[in-house]
């Protein structure tokens, strides 16, 4: 085990035990939840469309709820400047170095926009969006990850309420103080389950 | 760039350095494509990526096995995908499925279209999953595939394709594609989609698919720069799995670079690889070479050897074990080694695990309410699940057992009265759920009911697989499928099914693997066993009946397909698989073989014919014989055919063991090969034997001679090779054993309106029938066609073969197909044939057509001996006219009987001419000059006038002679099996020891055991089965002091706290909560704890493979016990117990039949209730049975009454003469002139031989 996502990170924080049961030993059941199969079907839906696929066909399979997010969604103005679009559903793999400890972050982003100079990542979110982004593990997980990827420290993280459209966002701010904070999660885990 | 490597060559690690290169040069990680065979090597490569890479960025890594190409491709693609599709109702994503959904979408469109005359219905989906992955991977037009059609000539090549084309549309309809739908979807979809990379790292390329290597052909012209390791004497996966050799040098137009060191190892592994293509025995100095008589000697050897190793220093990471049969016996053998074992292959169904079985039924519960349910599983889900007490959950499940049996009770039903606050709310929470969709129900009882924990972590990894089948299949049908349908279909599922659930291997475990996983995941270690190295599922070979794994390659080009091309094809796979395996090692490599398997049949070689002892090592003979006058001729045989006849006692086994030693060591015949030597006996016992002194006359000796039975023989012709396939028979074919034969034809018998009684007698008329190849049109017998025609379609949906077919089956293979004719008339150099007056005319003819090519043929026998030509199909007449015409050697010196025995028989002899002229040929036995005994008393002839005097008188012989000669053997010979227990309840009754022949299967102690202890888990209340039951378990040594259990147990709920004084109470408790397992498991529960001897080790596996064929179609434990008692008491011949050299124990008394005696001897015999009735000696005392018209009605030329009384009073002399001259000293004949039948005095005629003075 050296390769830590965004949700194995927060269980590590939260507690060892069920890190280890989960994600080493897989002790763990698939969980039952039909409400984040809706999620990914309307990540999907957007991915297909920022893609550039024709989504007509495919929307007919969503339900009318599912339906009428979607349309919302795409109103958005992000969605209007196609031309500042870069990647969706971008996967990463950033090695990362500290004090001796090597591992590994990996991830996907939603979106990926770039503005001039800035790069902008989208997180689309089910229901809540993060109401403190600036301290949530994700945007500091992302955003270090992104610097690294688009070498450069102008970027932003955006969360969008798929539900209501709200949006929260925050800056990149402090890389040592980003890796810091990894670490010290990362660090929890016993190493003899680091390899 | 390519690269020439082995897997010792470092050829990821290069690789790997030039994706570093490219991203170092400025390429996007996004524009390299790497793709290595599996899934494992996959997360190695990546892992070895993240190693070297500096820090910061590594990209997003398009690492991909064969198959994630496919499924990565069509998940980024999937918008196109779906808006191709034509039907509507869309999915916003593909169900990349397992294969159980998909096969269950199969099974439908298999109903859809009538495939007339397909025997094998279970196997029909197999068969068409088969083809259809050979199309896929392979990459076959619908052109390409009607040109193998046309090769092949199949007969059902328009169904098929239907049914492939139906099965194409419903997955699309379903948008539901497993790993082999995917590549095909793939295959559409990369000509659409533009091409995202640049470059291309391929690792082995040597094990590449046409389907993936028809992409990179698409891709190239966009490719800058190609990246290719290559084994060229790799593609271990030939055949079935597609692999295909590619010319990669043809392909980019350069040159390959060669990585391969020039080391020994090397050498010898390019040896092995062109050794076994040329058919040539390989031998390194690194190669150990074993071979065994019994399959568990040969896994204990390599346990034992495997425990030194690690004593002195070797790691168990460092060994490895391959074999094709890593079946639970193997498992449980190896799971008794210290070291962490890691079992890398063999089928394990999701039941099996106890846990997750009883959670397999509480999905079912909670889904149906009228639900019966065994009391074992009842047990299991109280003691696993609920964890309810021990002696509650037997007393709960036990009760319930009674009440079903009593009036049916659905087992909610019967829980809602026991008042247990567990059961209770057991009970609610079925209720709660039941009407939530299979996943969340099944969610919902692993939270409640499964302790997550590191004990529980395999049920728990199955669990998940479940969970994620049934999420497949709710994706896929939404509601529309039966939920206890598909509870049903998954518990089924076997795990190793899908390529994709790779486990990960601990890091200091012994790795037990199959051979193509242990290549596949590239495990290198330093000691590697090849295990059942005879077993031909080494070399199986991939043709069924719908699909052909060699003609079905895209790069077949000739006309027609013969089983030349199969054999050389499988041969060129083996040598690759070997060559692999070989480089997988690094110090030593251990080839081991037995003679049997674990059901005590015969292997009949596979890859332990490649490899040999070097010449130096092989041990010259040990056995030295000195031949009398009348043997000598028999060794100095030289070519032809030979004639050898040979009286009773005559030394014919030694001789003829003499003479295959002989030819062994090449004295006779130049350059011959064990495997040029056929000997065919009678009983598969008298093969045994021979096998097991010819073993200890050359114990390094590993490839044997060909010595079976004919039936023996038959299967291999059948087997070997694949030769089946050219009658047309499916690969799963069985050889039906007597009891389900007879399970078969008695229904028949009763369906057809017959008393069951008549069972018997359509057994023997349909192998007759069989046998003598008449028209089922000519047969007059209205009941016997209806009940052969049932039995026949009986047999064909079964895919089973009996005994008879297999003769059949075999002669007409080789009449029919001159190339196995060929491949079994140039090995055959020299034919012995042991027994040869009982040989059938089939036999004969398969004989005559297998020695055909060198003519080397020795028959030995002595038609005076000639017992079952009335009963069974032998045809003595055939041996009369090969002695007639060929040089024959008469053995008629015998040192076994009394002078005056040999006398008497010589008196029969003279008798019989008159009576019966044609009984016996004028060999008279002699003596051996002052060999044999010359007592005066060798002959008691008498007559009783009760049966009981009789049976007194022989129990008084008894007495003295035990008590006089204790050294000295006895036994009792009869003419029919039911006299036996009647003799043996006398004489036990009176406290004499007797031993039966060891044929039904309650005389194995294993088997009986084991019976006992399975009757007693299933009920411990009813007192006559636990008496029955304790009085077994009693026989052995360890309870002989507990004989008041008994007592107990009739008096007392056995299960009470006052039975703890009895060590034997404790240990049934034991198996009784051991009872959770799978019968399998239980049996070697029960074997591993009362069996420590390696011979009654062996008969415990034996007992495994018993109950698992019979649990396979009985499938609840219940049901299969109820089949091993019926079988118990039957004649079994599917299993061939072990036994002690047959050393004669002169402790016990024998009794058998007289036909079962041929071949033994004893000092004193005695031959009791000769009347007239049992063995009539003249015309008149010949009756025939009521059934005897009928039998000959259905020949082609029936016999008349006159001529079958004749023969059988011939027969009758000869069994008479060789009842007497198996006494070496006394011989007692007796007769009772009145007998007891249901407590009437009846009187009876004695035998001629008490009334006619000559025989007197």
């Amino acid at each position: 085990m050296n390769t830590f996502s965004v949700n194995s990170l927060k269980l590590l924080d939260k507690n060892i035990e069920d890190f280890i049961n989960k994600y080493i030993l897989h002790l763990d059941f698939l969980s039952y939840n039909q409400s984040a199969k809706s999620g990914e079907r309307l990540h999907a839906m957007i991915s297909y469309y920022l893609k550039g696929f024709d989504i007509t066909k495919l929307t007919n399979s969503l339900n009318r709820d599912e339906k009428e997010i979607l349309e919302k969604t795409l109103t958005l103005d992000i969605f209007k400047e196609k031309e500042k679009f870069i990647k969706s559903e971008e996967t990463f793999l950033i090695k990362c170095c500290k004090d001796d400890l090597i591992f590994y972050l990996s991830g996907r982003f939603d979106a990926i926009f770039k503005d001039g100079e800035k790069y902008t990542i989208y997180d689309w979110k089910s229901k809540n969006i993060p109401q403190n982004p600036r301290d949530n593990l994700q945007s500091i997980v992302y955003l270090y990850c992104a610097s690294k990827i688009f070498n450069t420290k102008n970027i932003a993280i955006k969360y969008i309420s798929l539900e209501n459209q709200q949006i929260t966002q925050t800056n990149f701010e402090d890389e040592n103080a980003y890796l810091e904070r990894i670490f010290n999660i990362v660090k929890k885990l016993p190493k003899k389950y680091l390899t | 760039m390519i690269l020439h490597s082995t897997i010792n060559s470092n050829k990821t690690d290069i690789l790997v350095e030039k994706f570093l290169q490219l991203v170092q040069n400025g390429a996007n990680t996004d524009e390299i494509l790497v793709l290595v065979q599996n899934g494992r090597k996959k997360k190695n490569f990546v892992e070895k990526i993240k190693k070297n890479s500096p820090v910061g960025n590594i990209g997003n890594l398009n690492v991909f096995s064969f198959f994630g190409l496919a499924r990565n491709f069509i998940e980024k693609n999937w918008a196109h995908v779906e808006n191709s599709i034509r039907y509507p109702n869309p999915c916003v994503f593909g169900h990349l499925c397992g294969l159980e959904a998909s096969q269950y979408i199969f099974k439908n469109c298999i109903k859809e279209i009538e495939f007339k005359g397909y025997n094998s219905k279970v196997n029909l989906l197999h068969q068409l999953l088969r083809r259809y992955s050979l199309i896929v991977q392979n990459a076959l037009s619908d052109n390409e595939i009607k040109i193998r059609e046309n090769i092949l000539h199949e007969s059902y090549c328009s169904e098929v394709r239907e049914a492939i084309k139906l099965y194409k549309l419903k997955t699309l309809e379903h948008r539901a594609f497993d790993y082999l739908r995917q590549v095909s979807i793939f295959e559409y979809l990369y000509k659409q989609v533009k091409n995202p990379y640049k470059y291309v790292i391929l690792d082995d390329g040597d094990e590449i698919t046409p389907a993936v290597f028809e992409y990179l052909k698409h891709i190239k012209k966009d490719v800058k720069e190609f990246f290719v390791a290559q084994d060229p004497c790799g593609s271990s996966r030939l055949g079935y799995l597609s692999a295909t050799h590619i010319d990669f040098e043809k392909f980019l137009n350069e040159k390959a670079i060669d990585l391969r060191e020039n080391s020994i190892k090397i050498q010898n592994a390019k040896n092995i690889f062109e050794n076994v293509k040329n058919k040539t025995p390989v031998s390194a100095k690194n190669i150990d070479i074993k071979g065994f008589v019994r399959r568990d000697e040969m896994i204990f050897k390599t346990i034992e050897q495997i425990e030194n190793l690690i004593k002195n220093g070797v790691k168990p990471n460092e060994i490895a074990v391959v074999t094709p049969l890593c079946d639970r016996y193997l498992r449980f053998c190896f799971n008794k080694i210290k070291q962490d074992v890691f079992f890398l292959s063999g089928s394990e169904k999701l039941n099996q695990n106890p846990h997750v079985g009883a959670i397999i039924e509480i999905l079912k519960l909670a889904n149906t309410d009228d639900c019966y349910l065994s009391a074992f599983i009842l047990k299991g889900i109280l003691l696993e699940i609920l964890k309810i007490n021990g002696d509650e959950a037997i007393e709960i499940s036990q009760n319930y057992a009674y009440k079903n049996q009593e009036y049916k009770t659905f087992v909610k039903e019967y829980l809602k009265n026991i008042k247990n606050p567990d059961i209770e709310d057991f009970l609610n929470f079925l209720e709660e759920i039941k009407n939530a969709p299979l996943s969340e129900q099944l969610y919902k009882i692993c939270t409640k009911y499964t302790q997550i924990d590191i004990k529980n972590q395999n049920a728990i990894l199955k669990l998940n697989k479940l969970a994620k089948q049934i999420a497949d299949f709710e994706d896929i049908f939404g509601s529309d499928f039966q939920k206890t349908t598909l509870i049903e279909q998954l518990e089924n599922t076997i795990i190793s099914e899908n390529p994709l659930s790779e486990d990960e291997i601990p890091k200091n475990s012994i790795v037990i693997a199959s051979a193509q996983k242990l290549i596949d995941s590239e495990i290198c270690v330093k000691h590697l066993f090849l295990l059942d190295c005879s077993n031909s599922d080494w070399i199986k070979q991939d043709i069924g009946m719908l699909y052909n794994s060699w003609v079905f390659q895209k790069n077949w080009n000739k006309n027609e397909f013969n089983s030349n091309d199969n054999i050389e094809l499988t041969l060129d796979r083996t040598a690759r698989i070997l060559y692999k395996l070989y480089l997988c090692q690094s110090e030593k490599m251990y080839v081991y073989s037995s003679i049997y398997d674990s059901l005590g049949m015969e292997n009949f070689g596979a890859i332990d014919k490649f490899f040999t002892i070097a010449q130096t090592d092989k041990v010259k003979k040990s056995m030295q014989i000195n031949p009398r006058d009348d043997q000598k001729p028999v060794l100095e045989y030289k070519s032809g055919k030979m004639a050898v006849s040979a009286v009773a006692g005559s030394g014919k086994t030694t001789i003829m063991l003499a003479l295959i030693f002989k030819l062994l060591e090449g004295e006779i015949i130049k350059n011959l090969k064990s495997e040029n030597i056929f000997v065919l006996t009678f009983m598969d016992s008298a093969a045994r034997n021979f096998k097991e002194r010819i073993k200890q006359n050359y114990p390094d000796m590993v490839e044997m001679p060909q010595i079976s039975t004919i039936h023996g023989l038959a299967l291999r012709i059948l087997k070997e090779n694949n030769n089946y396939t050219f009658l047309g028979l499916d690969n799963d074919f069985e050889i039906i054993d007597e009891n389900k034969r007879r399970e078969i034809i008695a229904s028949a018998t009763v369906n057809a309106g017959l008393d069951y009684s008549k069972t018997d007698l359509y057994e023997r008329a349909i192998s007759d029938f069989k046998n003598d190849g008449e028209n089922l049109k000519n047969i007059k017998s209205p009941s016997f066609k209806r009940i052969f025609t049932t039995y026949n379609s009986e047999m064909k949906e079964n895919n089973f073969l009996d005994y008879d077919d297999l003769l059949i089956f075999a002669l007409k293979l080789l009449k029919t197909n001159s190339d196995v004719l060929n491949y079994y008339q140039n090995l055959a150099r020299v034919i012995i044939e042991d027994e040869a007056q009982d040989s059938s005319p089939v036999q004969q003819e398969l004989l005559n057509l297998i020695g055909g090519k060198w003519g080397n043929i020795i028959r030995c026998g002595d038609v005076n001996q000639a017992i079952t030509a009335t009963f069974s199909n032998s045809d003595v007449k055939g041996f009369k006219k090969f002695i007639k015409e060929n040089p024959n050697v008469e053995m008629n010196k015998s040192q076994r009987c009394a002078i005056k025995i040999i006398d008497y028989a010589n008196k029969i002899i003279d008798r019989a001419s008159k009576l019966a002229p044609e009984a016996f040929l004028n060999i008279k036995m002699q003596p051996v000059e002052g060999k044999n005994a010359n007592n005066n008393d060798a002959i008691t002839l008498k007559l009783f006038e009760k049966s009981q005097d009789e049976k007194e008188f022989i129990f008084e012989k008894i007495t003295k002679i035990k008590k006089q000669y204790p050294q000295k053997t006895i036994g009792i010979l009869l003419r029919s099996n039911w006299q036996i227990k009647t003799f043996c309840d006398f004489l036990e009754g009176k406290n004499i020891k007797v031993q039966k022949d060891n044929y039904i299967l309650n005389d194995n102690p294993v088997f009986k055991t084991v019976l006992a202890v399975f009757n007693f888990i299933n009920d411990t209340k009813s007192k006559k089965n636990l008496e029955k039951c304790l009085n077994i378990m009693l026989e052995m040594p360890q309870y002989k002091d507990e004989g008041e259990i008994l007592n107990y147990a009739q008096n007392k709920d056995f299960l009470s706290q006052e039975g703890s004084k009895y060590s034997l109470w404790w240990d049934l408790k034991y198996f009784l909560l051991k009872s959770t397992l799978t019968p399998m498991e239980l049996v070697l529960e029960i074997g591993d704890f009362y069996y420590k001897n390696t011979l009654e080790f062996a008969n415990v596996s034996m007992v495994y493979s018993i109950v698992d064929k019979i649990y396979q179609t009985h499938k609840s434990f219940e049901q299969t016990l109820l089949r091993l008692n019926e079988i118990s008491n039957r004649v079994n011949k599917s299993a061939k117990f072990f036994s002690e050299e047959k050393t004669q124990n002169t402790d016990t008394i024998k009794v058998m039949t007289l036909h079962k005696s041929k071949g033994d001897e004893f000092d004193f015999v005695f031959i009791p209730e000769l009347s007239a009735d049992n063995l009539g000696l003249k015309i008149e005392d010949i009756k025939l049975k009521e059934s005897s018209d009928f039998i000959q009605s259905i020949k082609q030329k029936p016999k008349t009454s006159e001529t079958l009384k004749q023969e059988i009073l011939e027969e009758n002399y000869r069994l008479f003469y060789v009842g007497i001259t198996r006494a070496k000293i006394r011989l007692y004949l007796t007769c009772a002139k009145t007998f007891k039948m249901y407590n009437k005095e009846k009187t009876q005629n004695p035998c001629e031989i008490f009334t006619n003075e000559v025989a007197k």
